[in-house]
C-alpha cells in the first residue's frame, strides 16, 4: 500500500512538472502546425524554431501533424481551440492547393517579400511561401533489388511482387502526388489497369511518408515511393549509397513544397515572419541536410551528397483546376480499387 | 443475503444517481449519434461497393479469427485446468496463464512490435535465423494470425476457468456413476461448458470486430481495412463527423448483438456448485501435441522478442549506447504524458467504486445484472466512437487530453464496475449496520467500518483505471495527434511506423513494466479483497 500511494504522490508530481511549463510557454510562442518528418528531432523544424527564437525571441512549438494531407485536415479542426490554434501550417505542396481552398484554412492574403522558385516555372500561389522542392521517385535497396524498374510501367512486372510501399492519398502528400503521376502519364483510362496491374506488387500503402520510408530502410521492403534526394541522406549520415533512385526517362512529378498563415492566426504579423523565414539563406542552406529536399534559391550551394544525384529530365505536374475537378472522384475510384 | 424480492429493482436515490452518472459516459455517444446522424448517409453509405466491401470483410476478418481462437483456445483451456501432474510439458499452465492475461493487460501494439521483431520481413526469423524466409505480415492472413495469437487466451481464460471450478466434478461424477466417456461429454460436459464458450467466443469476436492497432500496424493498407479504421479515416482525412456516425451505427448495431449474445450466454451460465476435484490422472485426455504446440508457441513468441531485442541493442548499427540515447527524453516525456492520464483515470475509478460500493447496498441479483449490463455498453462501442463523439459535443478548445481521460473512463467501467458488485455480493452488511446501531453517525460508520472494508475493490479498481489507460491506442491516438506529447503506447505505434526499433523497444520496456506493476496491483487487491470478504463471511457466521 506505501508503495501504491509512493507510486501515486509520484503521479501527481510528473502531473505538475508537465503542466507548469506548458503554461508559462503559451503567451509568448507561435504554434506551428507541421507534418512529422519536419518536426522530428532530425527534421528542418528543431533548427527553423531555434534559429527563429535566436533571431526574434519568439519560441516556436510545433504540433506534429502527420502526413501532409492529414496536417491540413487537422490544421481544420483547430479553428475553434484557442489553447492550441496554430498560426502557421508548414507542407502545403503544389498539389493540396485546392484542398486548402476548400477547407478555408489559409489566409489567402498575399505575403509580400517572398522570393519565387528559380527553378521550375510552376508555383505556389502568393499566399503560400515556397522553401524547397524535389521530385517523386522510386527508391530502391541496390542490395536487395539488383534490377530495379525503368518506368511506372515496369512496376507491374511480376518480379516486383510484394516489393513496394507506397502511401495513401488521402492522408499523405506523397501518396495524393502518385497518384496523380499515374494519371499524368497514363491518363484518366489509363489508371484503373494500372492500379489493378500493380497491386500484387504492393507491400502495404501507409498512411504516411514517414512509416513507409521507415519500413523500407528497415528492410521489411526493396522499394518506397520517396524523393530522387532521399539517398542523399544515406550518403550524408550512413556513408552509404546501397539507396538509389530509379530514374524513369517518361518523366517524374514535382513537389514543391510551401507554408502559409493560417485564416484563423492569433498572431498574423510574427507568422509572416515565420514563414518567409524559411526562405532565408541559413535556413535555404540547411534544407538539403535536414528536410532533404532541394532548395529554392539555385544561389544556395548544394552538399556533397546532392552531387551525385540525378535529376529527371521531364517532369509532370497536374493543372490546380483539374485536381480540384476531379481529385476527389480519382481518390475514390482509387479506394474502391484498392479495397478490393 | 439475497434481497427478499428479486424481481423488483428497488433503487435508492444515490443508486440513481449512480446510474446516471454511469450514463454519463454513454450520452456523449447518444447526443452524437443524434445530432450528426442522417438516415440519407446511413442509406448511401450502406448501398456503398466499397463500406459493402469493408464491411464483410471485416465480419469474415473477426469471425475467422475468433474461430481460430476457439480451436486454439479450447485445447489450451483443457490444459490450463488439468491436474499438473497430468501434463507432460512443464510450465505448461504457466505458459497458458501468460497467453490468458494478454488479451486483457497487454497492450495490442506490444504484442504488435513482439511480432515484428521476431517474424518481421527483416525480423529475428528472415533476418538472423537461417531459415526460409517467412512473408507473414502486411496481409489479411497476418491480422487474423495475430489476433488468434493474441487473443485465444480468452478462451483459456473463461472456458478454463469454468472447466477448473465446477465442470469437472459433475464429469467425475457421472464416470462414477458408471456414464461412458461419450456420454459424460455430450450430456454433461459439452452442456456445462457451451455458456462459457458462448461468452469467449462473443468477447473475442468484439475484440477483433473492433481491433484497430492491429489492422493498422499489421495490414497492407487499403486492401486490409476495417470498419473501425474506415471510421477513423472518415475523421482523419476528411473530418466528415456524418460518414463517421453512419459506420459507428453499424459498428453499434454488431456490437449490441454481440453483447446481447454475451448477456444470454451469461444467463444460461448456471451457476453450479464448486468443486475442489479434478479429474483422476489416468482418466485423462493428455493433448500431448498440443502441450508442445502452446510451448513452441510461447518460446518463440517471448523468447524470439528477447533474442531479437538483445540482438538489436548490441548488434551491429545504431544502439541504444549510441545516436539513439538522445531519444529517451521524449520516451520520458511519453511516460510523463501516460502516468498523467491514467493517474486522471486512477482517480476517476477510485472515486466511482467508493461510490458503488458505497451506496450499493441492493445486492439482488437484478440489480448486479442491471448494473453489469449499463456498464458494459462502451464494450460495444469501439474507443473510437467514443473519442469521435466526445469531439463533436465538447468545445474545442478542451485540451484532447482531458478527452482521453473521458475516454479511458467511460472504457474502465465494464471492468470496474463487476469488481465492485462481486464486493457488494459478499458484503455483510449487517457488519456496517451494527456501528449505526450502536449509535454511530452515516460519517462515522462510513469512514470507520464502510470505507475500510471496500478498500481493496477501490485500491483495485484505481488500479485496473490505471492498467487500462496506461495501455490504451485508440482515443489517445486520434487526440493524440492534437497534443504535442504523444502517450508512451503512440510512441511505441509511432516507433514501429518509424522502424526505429530502439527508441521502440525502450518504450515497450517501460509500458510491459507498468502494465506488470498494475496487472500485480489489481490481482494483488482483488485476492486481498476475496480474503476479506471470506474473513467478513467468517466473522458474520460465527455472529449469528
Amino acid at each position: 500500500m506505501k508503495l501504491y500511494m509512493f507510486f501515486l504522490i509520484g503521479v501527481i508530481f510528473v502531473n505538475f512538472l508537465f503542466a507548469a511549463p506548458q503554461k508559462e510557454a503559451e503567451n509568448k510562442e507561435l504554434i506551428v502546425l507541421a507534418y512529422d518528418s519536419f518536426v522530428a528531432d532530425w527534421g528542418l523544424g528543431p533548427l527553423v524554431a531555434e534559429q527563429f527564437e535566436a533571431e526574434t525571441s519568439i519560441k516556436v512549438q510545433y504540433i506534429n501533424g502527420g502526413d501532409s494531407i492529414a496536417t491540413v485536415v487537422l490544421a481544420q479542426q483547430y479553428a475553434e481551440d484557442d489553447m492550441n490554434r496554430p498560426d502557421v501550417i508548414v507542407g502545403v505542396d503544389n498539389n493540396m492547393i485546392s484542398l486548402v481552398n476548400s477547407l478555408d484554412i489559409l489566409s489567402t492574403d498575399p505575403i509580400e517579400g517572398q522570393k519565387k522558385i528559380e527553378v521550375t516555372e510552376d508555383s505556389l500561389p502568393s499566399y503560400l511561401v515556397p522553401f524547397d522542392y524535389g521530385y517523386f521517385s522510386i527508391v530502391y535497396n541496390s542490395e536487395m533489388l539488383t534490377e530495379p524498374p525503368s518506368s511506372l510501367q515496369e512496376l507491374t512486372d511480376p518480379r516486383f511482387l510484394d516489393s513496394l510501399v507506397l502511401m495513401h492519398p488521402s492522408s499523405s502528400g506523397p501518396g495524393a502526388s502518385f497518384l496523380y503521376w499515374t494519371i499524368a502519364e497514363f491518363g484518366e483510362e489509363g489508371i484503373a489497369d494500372f492500379w489493378s496491374a500493380l497491386k500484387p506488387s504492393i507491400l502495404s500503402v501507409t498512411d504516411s511518408w514517414e512509416t513507409g520510408y521507415g519500413m523500407f530502410i528497415a528492410g521489411e521492403a526493396p522499394m518506397v515511393l520517396s524523393y530522387t534526394s532521399s539517398p542523399a541522406y544515406h550518403i550524408e549520415y550512413e556513408q552509404t549509397d546501397i539507396y538509389k533512385t530509379a530514374i524513369f526517362p517518361s518523366g517524374h512529378y514535382i513537389h514543391i513544397e510551401g507554408a502559409g498563415v493560417t485564416s484563423y492566426a492569433r498572431d498574423v504579423q510574427n507568422a509572416r515572419e515565420f514563414v518567409l523565414f524559411l526562405q532565408t539563406e541559413a535556413i535555404q542552406q540547411a534544407v538539403p541536410l535536414t528536410n532533404i529536399m532541394y532548395p529554392i534559391s539555385t544561389e544556395t550551394e548544394l552538399p556533397a551528397s546532392f552531387q551525385s544525384l540525378e535529376k529527371p529530365s521531364e517532369v509532370y505536374v497536374l493543372e490546380d483546376s483539374m485536381i480540384e475537378e476531379k481529385g476527389q472522384q480519382w481518390l475514390d475510384e482509387w479506394n474502391l480499387l484498392m479495397s478490393q | 443475503m439475497e434481497s427478499s424480492d428479486e424481481s423488483v429493482i428497488r433503487l435508492s436515490t444515490g443508486q440513481w444517481a449512480l446510474l446516471g452518472f454511469v450514463g454519463l459516459i454513454v450520452f456523449p455517444v447518444s447526443f452524437s449519434f443524434l445530432s450528426h446522424f442522417s438516415f440519407e448517409e446511413f442509406s448511401e453509405l450502406l448501398g456503398s461497393e466499397r463500406f459493402q466491401l469493408i464491411f464483410f470483410r471485416t465480419l469474415r476478418q473477426a469471425s475467422i479469427s475468433t474461430a481460430g481462437c476457439l480451436i486454439l483456445g479450447l485445447p489450451g483451456a483443457w490444459l490450463y485446468a488439468q491436474h499438473k501432474s497430468a501434463l507432460s510439458v512443464p510450465g505448461i499452465q504457466t505458459m497458458l496463464r501468460v497467453f490468458s492475461i494478454i488479451p486483457f493487460c497487454v497492450p495490442p501494439i506490444v504484442f504488435v512490435f513482439c511480432v515484428v521483431l521476431v517474424f518481421g520481413n527483416n525480423g529475428l526469423i528472415n533476418r538472423w535465423l537461417a531459415l526460409p524466409k517467412i512473408s507473414f505480415l502486411y496481409s489479411q492472413w497476418s491480422i487474423i494470425g495475430v489476433h488468434v495469437i493474441y487473443d485465444f487466451g480468452i478462451c483459456v481464460r473463461f472456458v478454463g476457468q469454468a472447466l477448473r471450478e465446477s465442470i469437472f466434478g459433475h464429469v467425475h461424477s457421472s464416470r462414477i456413476l458408471g456414464a461412458s466417456r461419450l456420454q459424460s461429454f455430450f450430456t454433461v460436459l459439452l452442456p456445462l461448458i457451451v455458456p462459457s464458450v458462448a461468452h469467449a467466443a462473443s468477447v473475442t469476436f468484439l475484440f477483433c470486430f473492433t481491433s484497430f492497432v492491429i489492422v493498422m500496424s499489421l495490414g497492407s493498407g487499403p486492401r486490409d481495412i476495417s470498419l473501425e479504421v474506415m471510421i477513423y479515416e472518415a475523421i482523419r482525412n476528411g473530418y466528415d463527423i456524418t460518414r463517421a456516425s453512419a459506420l459507428g451505427a453499424v459498428q453499434l448495431v454488431v456490437g449490441f448483438v454481440i453483447i446481447g449474445s454475451y448477456s444470454m450466454a451469461l444467463r444460461k451460465n448456471i451457476p453450479i456448485q464448486r468443486y475442489s476435484m479434478t479429474l483422476r490422472k489416468d482418466s485423462m485426455i493428455h493433448l500431448g501435441l498440443w502441450q508442445w504446440g502452446f510451448a513452441l508457441l510461447f518460446v518463440v513468441l517471448f523468447g524470439g522478442s528477447a533474442l531479437a531485442f538483445i540482438l538489436r541493442i548490441f548488434g551491429k548499427g545504431p544502439n541504444l549506447f549510441g545516436s539513439n540515447l538522445i531519444a529517451i527524453v521524449p520516451i520520458l516525456r511519453s511516460l510523463g504524458k501516460s502516468l498523467l492520464i491514467g493517474g486522471s483515470t486512477a482517480m476517476f475509478c477510485g472515486f466511482l467504486s467508493t461510490l458503488l460500493c458505497s451506496i450499493g447496498i441492493q445486492r439482488s441479483r437484478l440489480y448486479r445484472s442491471v448494473m453489469n449490463s449499463w456498464a458494459s455498453i462502451p464494450l460495444a462501442i469501439s474507443p473510437l466512437m467514443i473519442t469521435l463523439s466526445l469531439i463533436t459535443i465538447f468545445p474545442r478548445n478542451i485540451p484532447g487530453t482531458v478527452l482521453v481521460v473521458l475516454v479511458h473512463c467511460g472504457l474502465s467501467l465494464p471492468f470496474i464496475v463487476p469488481i465492485c458488485m462481486q464486493y457488494i455480493q459478499n458484503i455483510q452488511e449487517n457488519l456496517v449496520q451494527a456501528p449505526r446501531n450502536l449509535g454511530a453517525n452515516w460519517v462515522q460508520s462510513f469512514f470507520h467500518v464502510r470505507l475500510p472494508q471496500a478498500r481493496s475493490p477501490i485500491w483495485a479498481s484505481a488500479s485496473m483505471g490505471m492498467l487500462l489507460s496506461i495501455g490504451e491506442f485508440n482515443a489517445a491516438f486520434y487526440l493524440g495527434a492534437r497534443e504535442r506529447v504523444p502517450t508512451l503506447s503512440v510512441y511505441l505505434y509511432q516507433s514501429i511506423g518509424r522502424y526505429r526499433f530502439e527508441e521502440g523497444m525502450v518504450a515497450m520496456l517501460l509500458l510491459v513494466l507498468f502494465v506488470v506493476l498494475f496487472t500485480s496491483f489489481v490481482e494483488r487487491f482483488r485476492s486481498r479483497g476475496s480474503r476479506i470478504s471470506a474473513y467478513v463471511q467468517y466473522k458474520a457466521n460465527s455472529l449469528t
